[in-house]
């Protein structure tokens, strides 16, 4: 048995023996408020495994439901989504449109995000940041260092 | 017995394993004490099923382990930036610190492993946390490093300092045989 091991050993030995901690008296106490706070909320807002079995189980049909729809949608139905949106009246043209616009707007800002004068200014910005953090940590050292 | 008095009795079956596996972690008591309220409003939303089973304490054990090494990080990572870099010499500010144990103490008593839960408390946080989740949670190095999100090599190191302190401390309070303390260096770290 090398050092290291027997180090090992003799400190998890003693470490074995430890007792364990006795709770503080009023713990059960403040849990038994805590869960009779929590049975006075409305079961939807309780944790979804205290909720009752069908609510669950429509839960989970309808997010089940729901995301095979979504795949399946966009699986098979992706070009008909769209006319359907689109031939939608006046208010799914509207909003299509309002998507469209902030899609271009998005592509708009990426390209003037990669101008190479803004690269530079964000450039100057992290080294500024990273100078004020190593700063602010040779500081708290030193000073952490002092007391 | 209703559930609630049947839950309550429970929670009195267990609380300290659960209070001593949060406070060695945290070394906190408004902390620890957090973490086990939140193991236990967890253990009740699954009363029905944690009941029936035998595992019911390892159950308990790991969410209060995992929910106090989350509490660490969630609350600490700040800080820790700053506090993990450390000059080596400040890490020997602690057993400055610590007092020398009372000397009439008979070898076993409340008081001795009081005194033994203090020193382990008051270990650096970088220390303490890998060293109670060796010897008290049974984690092996790898899954410690993994947990912690830290290299193998510094779990290593910081058990071995962690080990050396308290066996120093061991030493003075008569749980360790004088001479006996192993490995002054570092020979099997890293």
């Amino acid at each position: 048995m090398n050092p290291e091991q027997e180090l090992e050993r003799q400190v998890g030995d003693v470490l074995r023996r430890m007792p364990a901690r006795r709770a503080p008296a009023d713990l059960a106490v403040r849990v038994m408020e805590a869960v009779a706070a929590r049975q006075r909320l409305p079961w939807w807002r309780q944790a979804y495994w205290s909720w009752p079995a069908w609510a669950r189980a429509l839960m989970g049909g309808g997010l089940g439901g729901l995301a095979v729809a979504m795949v399946a949608l966009g699986f098979w139905g992706g070009g008909w989504a769209m006319e359907w949106v689109g031939g939608w009246g006046g208010r799914g043209a509207a909003v299509w449109n309002a998507i469209q616009l902030l899609g271009q707007a998005g592509t708009g800002a990426f390209r003037q995000i990669l101008q190479p004068w803004l690269l530079g200014v964000w450039a100057v910005s992290l080294v500024m940041y990273l100078f004020c953090l190593g700063a602010g940590t040779a500081y708290f050292r030193l000073t952490w260092r002092r007391i | 017995m209703n559930e609630s008095e049947q839950f309550e009795a429970f929670m009195r079956d267990h609380q300290d394993m659960v209070y001593t596996v949060a406070i060695r972690l945290l070394g906190n008591d408004a902390d620890a004490q957090d973490v086990c309220q939140e193991t236990f409003l967890r253990a009740y939303d699954r009363f029905a099923e944690l009941i029936k089973t035998q595992t019911v304490g390892g159950w308990l054990r790991t969410v209060a382990r995992n929910l106090a090494l989350n509490h660490l990080t969630r609350y600490r990572a700040r800080w820790r930036f700053f506090s993990e870099m450390m000059p080596e010499g400040e890490e020997g500010q602690f057993e400055a610190d610590l007092a020398a144990p009372p000397e009439s103490n008979a070898p076993g008593d409340a008081d001795r492993w009081a005194d033994l839960e203090d020193v382990l408390r008051r270990l650096p946080e970088h220390q303490r946390v890998p060293l109670v989740l060796f010897h008290f949670e049974e984690l092996s190095y790898e899954e410690i490093a993994r947990r912690l999100g830290v290299s193998l090599s510094k779990v290593k190191t910081d058990i071995h300092r962690a080990r050396q302190s308290l066996a120093k401390k061991m030493e003075q309070m008569g749980l360790l045989a004088d001479g006996s303390r192993a490995a002054e260096g570092c020979g099997g770290c890293g």
